[in-house]
C-alpha cells in the first residue's frame, strides 16, 4: 500500500492524474504517427473535391432527412461516398488514421489494465450528456 | 501489436496507476466486486440484458411485442435498478465517469482531438 497517496487530500489526488494526462497527451502528441494524421486531417478539410462531394453528400442526407426522393438519394450518397473514398488525399487519412487508432488503442490498453476499469469506454460522455 | 515507446508505456501506465488510487475508482470497483459476489444479482441482470435483446431482435424482425411482455421487462428492469447493490454501483459509476472525463479532457486538450475518439474500440 502506498501510505503517501492514501494521505492525500482527495483534490491532490486527482490532481496527480490529471498531470499524468497531460505529460501523457504531450508525449501522444509528438509521435510521428499522430503527426501524419493531422496533417492528412488538415489536407482533407482543405481539399477542393473533397469540400464539393462533401457538400453534396450533405444536401442528400437532408433530403432523406425530409423524406424527399429518398431511394434516389440513398443512391446517390452511397456513390459519393465511394467516390470520396477512392481519392488519394482521403485514402492517405484513413491511413494515417488507423495507424494512430492502433496507438492510442494500445495506450488506453495499458491505462485500462492498470486503472483495472476501461478507461476510454468510460471517459465517453454520452450524446445526451 | 502496436509497438509503442518505452517513454509513452510509462506514462500510460503512469496515469493508469493515478487513476486506479483515486477514491472514486476504488469505490466503483468495491461497489462492482460486491454486486459480482451477489448470485441473485447477477442472475437478474443476465436475464435483464437476454429479455432485452431478445425483445429488440424481435422487434427489428417485423414483431409486435404484446404490452403485456414490455410491462413485464419494465417490471424486470425496475427491480434489478431498484437493488441496493445495483444503485451503489451506478453511483459509483456516475463519479467514475466524472473522473475519467475530467481525465480525458487533459488529455484531449494536449492533443487537440478528442482522445476518446481515437481510443475507442471498434464494436
Amino acid at each position: 500500500m502506498n501510505v503517501q497517496s492514501a494521505s492525500k487530500p482527495a483534490q491532490v489526488r486527482s490532481a496527480d492524474a490529471f498531470q499524468a494526462a497531460r505529460a501523457l497527451g504531450d508525449l501522444l502528441a509528438q509521435t510521428p504517427e499522430y503527426r501524419a494524421f493531422i496533417a492528412a486531417f488538415q489536407a482533407v478539410n482543405n481539399d477542393p473535391t473533397v469540400r464539393q462531394l462533401a457538400s453534396r453528400m450533405r444536401a442528400c442526407q437532408t433530403a432523406i432527412e425530409v423524406g424527399r426522393n429518398v431511394g434516389q438519394n440513398i443512391a446517390e450518397l452511397e456513390r459519393l461516398e465511394a467516390e470520396l473514398e477512392s481519392i488519394p488525399v482521403v485514402q492517405a487519412y484513413r491511413r494515417a488514421e488507423e495507424a494512430t487508432r492502433a496507438i492510442f488503442r494500445a495506450v488506453d490498453d495499458i491505462i485500462s489494465r492498470e486503472a483495472g476499469v476501461d478507461f476510454a469506454a468510460h471517459a465517453k460522455r454520452s450524446c445526451c450528456g | 501489436m502496436t509497438k509503442l515507446s518505452t517513454e509513452i508505456e510509462q506514462a500510460a501506465r503512469a496515469l493508469g496507476q493515478a487513476l486506479r488510487a483515486q477514491p472514486s475508482t476504488q469505490a466503483y470497483l468495491e461497489a462492482a466486486q460486491r454486486l459480482e459476489a451477489n448470485p441473485d444479482v447477477c442472475n437478474l441482470e443476465k436475464t435483464l440484458y437476454a429479455t432485452y435483446d431478445a425483445l429488440i431482435a424481435r422487434q427489428q424482425a417485423g414483431e409486435s411485442i404484446p404490452q403485456s411482455e414490455i410491462q413485464a421487462f419494465y417490471e424486470l428492469r425496475d427491480r434489478f435498478f431498484g437493488h441496493p447493490l445495483v444503485q451503489e454501483r451506478e453511483q459509483a459509476l456516475h463519479d467514475l465517469k466524472e473522473l475519467f472525463q475530467e481525465t480525458v479532457a487533459r488529455l484531449t486538450a494536449s492533443l487537440g482531438v478528442d482522445y476518446t475518439q481515437l481510443a475507442q474500440k471498434e464494436e
